[in-house]
């Protein structure tokens, strides 16, 4: 798998880059600002792109401006906004409008190089990902009595695997549960809270994230 | 003697000497431009009555003021200055009329340049009366009657000069030259100064004008006559006379008019004192004033501080731009300052009225001025504090994040490097994990310091984001969408958490933009509800709050009202 790292701040940048093609992860190229990163996205070729959401010159969502720029100009570059925003509405506004191919993890992370590479993978694969605390943080939010107090436990592990984005095949691995199971407990869970069902893996991520939000 | 019999007896006086006067007039053969028309006639007694009637009339309304009497004089002086013809049938009244047939228009500028106190102003008035005076009756009038013998002078109908001592004529000659080009002189010098009082006292205008066209025609009359060397009936002096009647009747009439402007200024003050007596509620002395005065736009301001604009009673500062300014001065220290159109209030006696009549009004509503600019200071300082204190923590929050978390970051990715090369070492595997829960943390703790949401999208995104990680149930209805001042917002932001903090399980909230505030409704179900912490915030941004109840419903809400320029 191919990667660009952009991110304002040349010891982590350099480091991540160790720390990615050491796990096996095809680095062509990095970037401090969001036009290099662009360069090096046209040059490079990658297959994602891995964006700080703070770079210069205000340091608030140039990242993420960037990224939208990359999905919509590389349409087979995915992309991974690091942010330290535990807000959902950054990660949201990028799920919404691409939700294919892009992911929204929080900076820290970086360091854990399993949970890196396999969100690069998922979103390789044409998945979203987003980061689980926003995910818990989502399900987990005060509101009034209503449908989610009818899931079991474990219909409630499994909207938090959708709303990080995964697929039914990744909640199997996740909850080592068998492809059936884990469908019944969607259908369930889609009948419980009312919404829509559809076939649209990438619509079905963003029904669970509005409902959650809303 | 009675006031009333001293006046009478002028004025019968008075129409005796007119009457006598006309006669003369009647029977001239060409000494004098009265004569000639039935028209010139009228016009003749019509300007010196009028003259004696405003000066009797000024002397009556204020007995004090030598300005009657000297206006009087000066229409007797008027009918005088025709005794000199040949015509006049008694001697003695003859021998006046040598001794004072010039004495109009010095009595003239003595009146109007004295208005209305009947003293002269200034030094350089007095001494040009006194020359006019002096020119007018001594050397025009009194020196050369003493040397002037009608009848060796070719005046055969004349009557009998009864001051002639000795019959000089090159002698009264040369008085009559001199007296013309001390005429010159005087007239023209008098004419002058009136003109600068005048510009200077607009309000004396009415009177001093007219005096000075008297003392104006006067002049060209001595200019005139330079070269024939005495002052004549003559071709010139003829066409001039109608002006010179038309000057008195617009003096007469310029006194007359002062009644008037003084009735206004009784009644305009009647209106204030009524108006006050209602003690009227802060602010509505303006009203009152304006009202007064006729002026809608009238500003009344107070300078409570040197150097800073005048405010309002309410601490507001009043623009003057534009406008033309009187200072209300009571014992001699300013209370207030009036911005107004030019006009109504260039009459310093209005001035002083206003600011007696006023003067209780005035100061009380200084004193809450000066008040309310104390509560807005202290207000503003507050607002001050809190905004210093919002972006100390603003300042926290970045460096935080940008500095420490970015570091912390970094330094985690060392580590992973470090143990992707030492797997064995178990060690490090928990340096790493104590790592991840200390950028944790501080995520959590740079988190609660300041929403940074707040300052990048907004109070509706922030609030939104307030609901994903708050506590309670928040219900959140309406947002306004667009921005408002970050003061504003970072209130409102703050009203909204605390309420959240302390509400038992639900806060349901409601904000939107309406005319140029931003109004926050909030149901709590917080009992008992301590909302000094709130109201402290909101007094800072100079809004209000109110508590609402809701009978038989067993709730009660929270109206916020943040004023905020749109």
């Amino acid at each position: 798998m191919r990667a660009v790292i952009a991110d304002d701040e040349t010891l982590l940048r350099e480091g991540l880059a160790r720390l990615l093609t050491d796990a096996g992860v095809d680095i062509v190229g990095t970037a401090g600002t969001a036009a290099e990163l662009l360069r090096r996205v046209e040059l490079g070729r990658p297959d994602v792109a891995i964006v700080d959401i703070r770079m210069p010159p205000t340091h608030t969502d140039e990242g993420l401006v960037a990224a939208r720029e990359i999905r919509e100009s590389y349409p087979h570059v995915g992309v991974l906004v690091l942010s330290h925003h535990l807000e959902s509405r950054y990660a949201l506004r990028l799920l919404e409008e691409h939700p294919e191919r892009s992911g929204y993890l929080l900076k820290e992370r970086v360091s854990d190089v399993a949970v890196l590479v396999d969100a690069l993978r998922r979103i390789d694969e044409g998945e979203c990902v987003l980061d689980p605390t926003i995910a818990a943080r989502l399900v987990r939010r005060s509101r009034e009595r209503g449908p989610l107090d009818d899931l079991t436990d474990r219909e409630r592990d499994v909207l938090s695997l959708m709303a990080e984005g995964h697929s039914n095949d990744g909640i199997c691995r996740a909850l080592f549960l068998s492809p059936k199971t884990v469908e019944t407990h969607v259908r369930h869970i889609f009948m419980k809270l009312d919404i829509p069902q559809t076939s649209d893996y990438h619509r079905r991520v963003l029904a669970v994230l509005a409902y959650l939000r809303g | 003697m009675p006031r009333a019999t001293l006046l009478a007896a002028v004025g019968v006086v008075a129409l005796g000497v007119s009457m006598f006067s006309l006669d003369i007039v009647r029977s001239d053969s060409g000494y004098t431009p009265a004569s000639v028309s039935a028209q010139r006639e009228v016009a003749f007694l019509l300007a010196g009555w009028a003259l004696i009637a405003v000066g009797l009339v000024s002397w009556w309304r204020d007995p004090a003021s030598r300005f009657g009497a000297l206006v009087t004089l000066a229409g007797l002086a008027w009918f005088v200055a025709e005794w000199n013809n040949p015509a006049n049938p008694s001697a003695l009244a003859f021998t006046v009329g040598l001794c004072f047939y010039v004495a109009y228009p010095a009595l003239a500028a003595h009146a109007a340049s004295s208005y209305p106190s009947g003293r002269l102003v200034s030094r350089r008035l007095r001494v040009a009366v006194a020359a006019a005076y002096v020119g007018a009756i001594g050397v025009l009038g009194v020196a050369p009657a003493i040397f002037f013998d009608p009848g060796a002078a070719g005046c055969e109908g004349c009557p009998a000069n009864l001051l002639l001592v000795s019959d000089q004529p090159g002698l009264v000659d040369g008085l009559e030259r001199l007296g013309v080009v001390l005429g010159v002189a005087w007239a023209g010098a008098l004419c002058g100064l009136m003109c600068v009082r005048a510009v200077r006292a607009p309000v004396v205008g009415s009177v001093v004008v007219p005096g000075a066209v008297v003392l104006g025609l006067t002049t060209l009359l001595f200019a005139f006559a330079l070269e024939r060397g005495f002052l004549a009936h003559g071709d010139l002096e003829h066409r001039l006379w109608p002006a010179q009647v038309a000057a008195a009747l617009a003096l007469a009439l310029g006194v007359a008019w002062t009644w008037l402007r003084a009735r206004r200024l009784r009644r305009t003050m009647g209106s204030l004192v009524a108006a006050l007596a209602r003690s009227p509620a802060s602010g509505e002395l303006r009203d009152a004033l304006a009202a007064t005065l006729d002026d809608a736009n009238l500003v009344l301001g107070y300078r409570i501080e040197a150097g800073l604009a005048p405010v309002d009673v309410h601490g507001r500062a009043v623009d003057l731009t534009g406008l033309a300014q009187t200072a209300l001065v009571a014992d001699g220290r300013e209370v207030a300052v009036l911005g107004h159109r030019s006009g109504p209030l260039d009459d310093p006696a209005l001035v002083e009225q206003v600011t007696t009549t006023a003067r209780l009004v005035l100061e009380n509503e200084r004193l809450q001025a000066e008040a309310s600019l104390r509560i807005e200071e202290l207000r503003r300082s507050r607002a001050r504090v809190v905004e210093a204190a919002d972006a100390a923590r603003r300042k926290l929050e970045r460096d935080l994040h940008d500095g420490a978390q970015q570091r912390l970051v970094s330094l985690s990715i060392s580590l992973a490097l470090v143990s992707s090369a030492h797997p064995e070492d178990a060690g490090l595997l928990r340096a790493q994990e104590e790592l991840r829960a200390a950028t944790a943390d501080l995520r959590e703790l740079a988190h609660g310091i300041y929403p940074s949401v707040l300052v990048d999208e907004g109070l509706a995104q922030a609030l939104l984001a307030l609901r994903e990680e708050s506590p309670i149930v928040l219900e959140l209805g309406a947002l306004p969408k667009g921005r408002f001042p970050p003061e504003i917002e970072a209130t409102a932001y703050a009203v909204v958490s605390e309420l959240v903090d302390m509400s038992r399980q639900r806060l349901s909230v409601v904000a939107e933009r309406r005319d140029s505030a931003l109004v926050i409704v909030a149901e709590p179900d917080a009992d008992p509800l301590d909302l000094t912490s709130v109201e402290d915030r909101i007094a800072a941004a100079s809004g209000s709050i109110a508590v609402v109840e809701h009978p038989g419903e067993d709730r009660r809400s929270l109206h916020v009202e943040l004023p905020c320029e749109p």
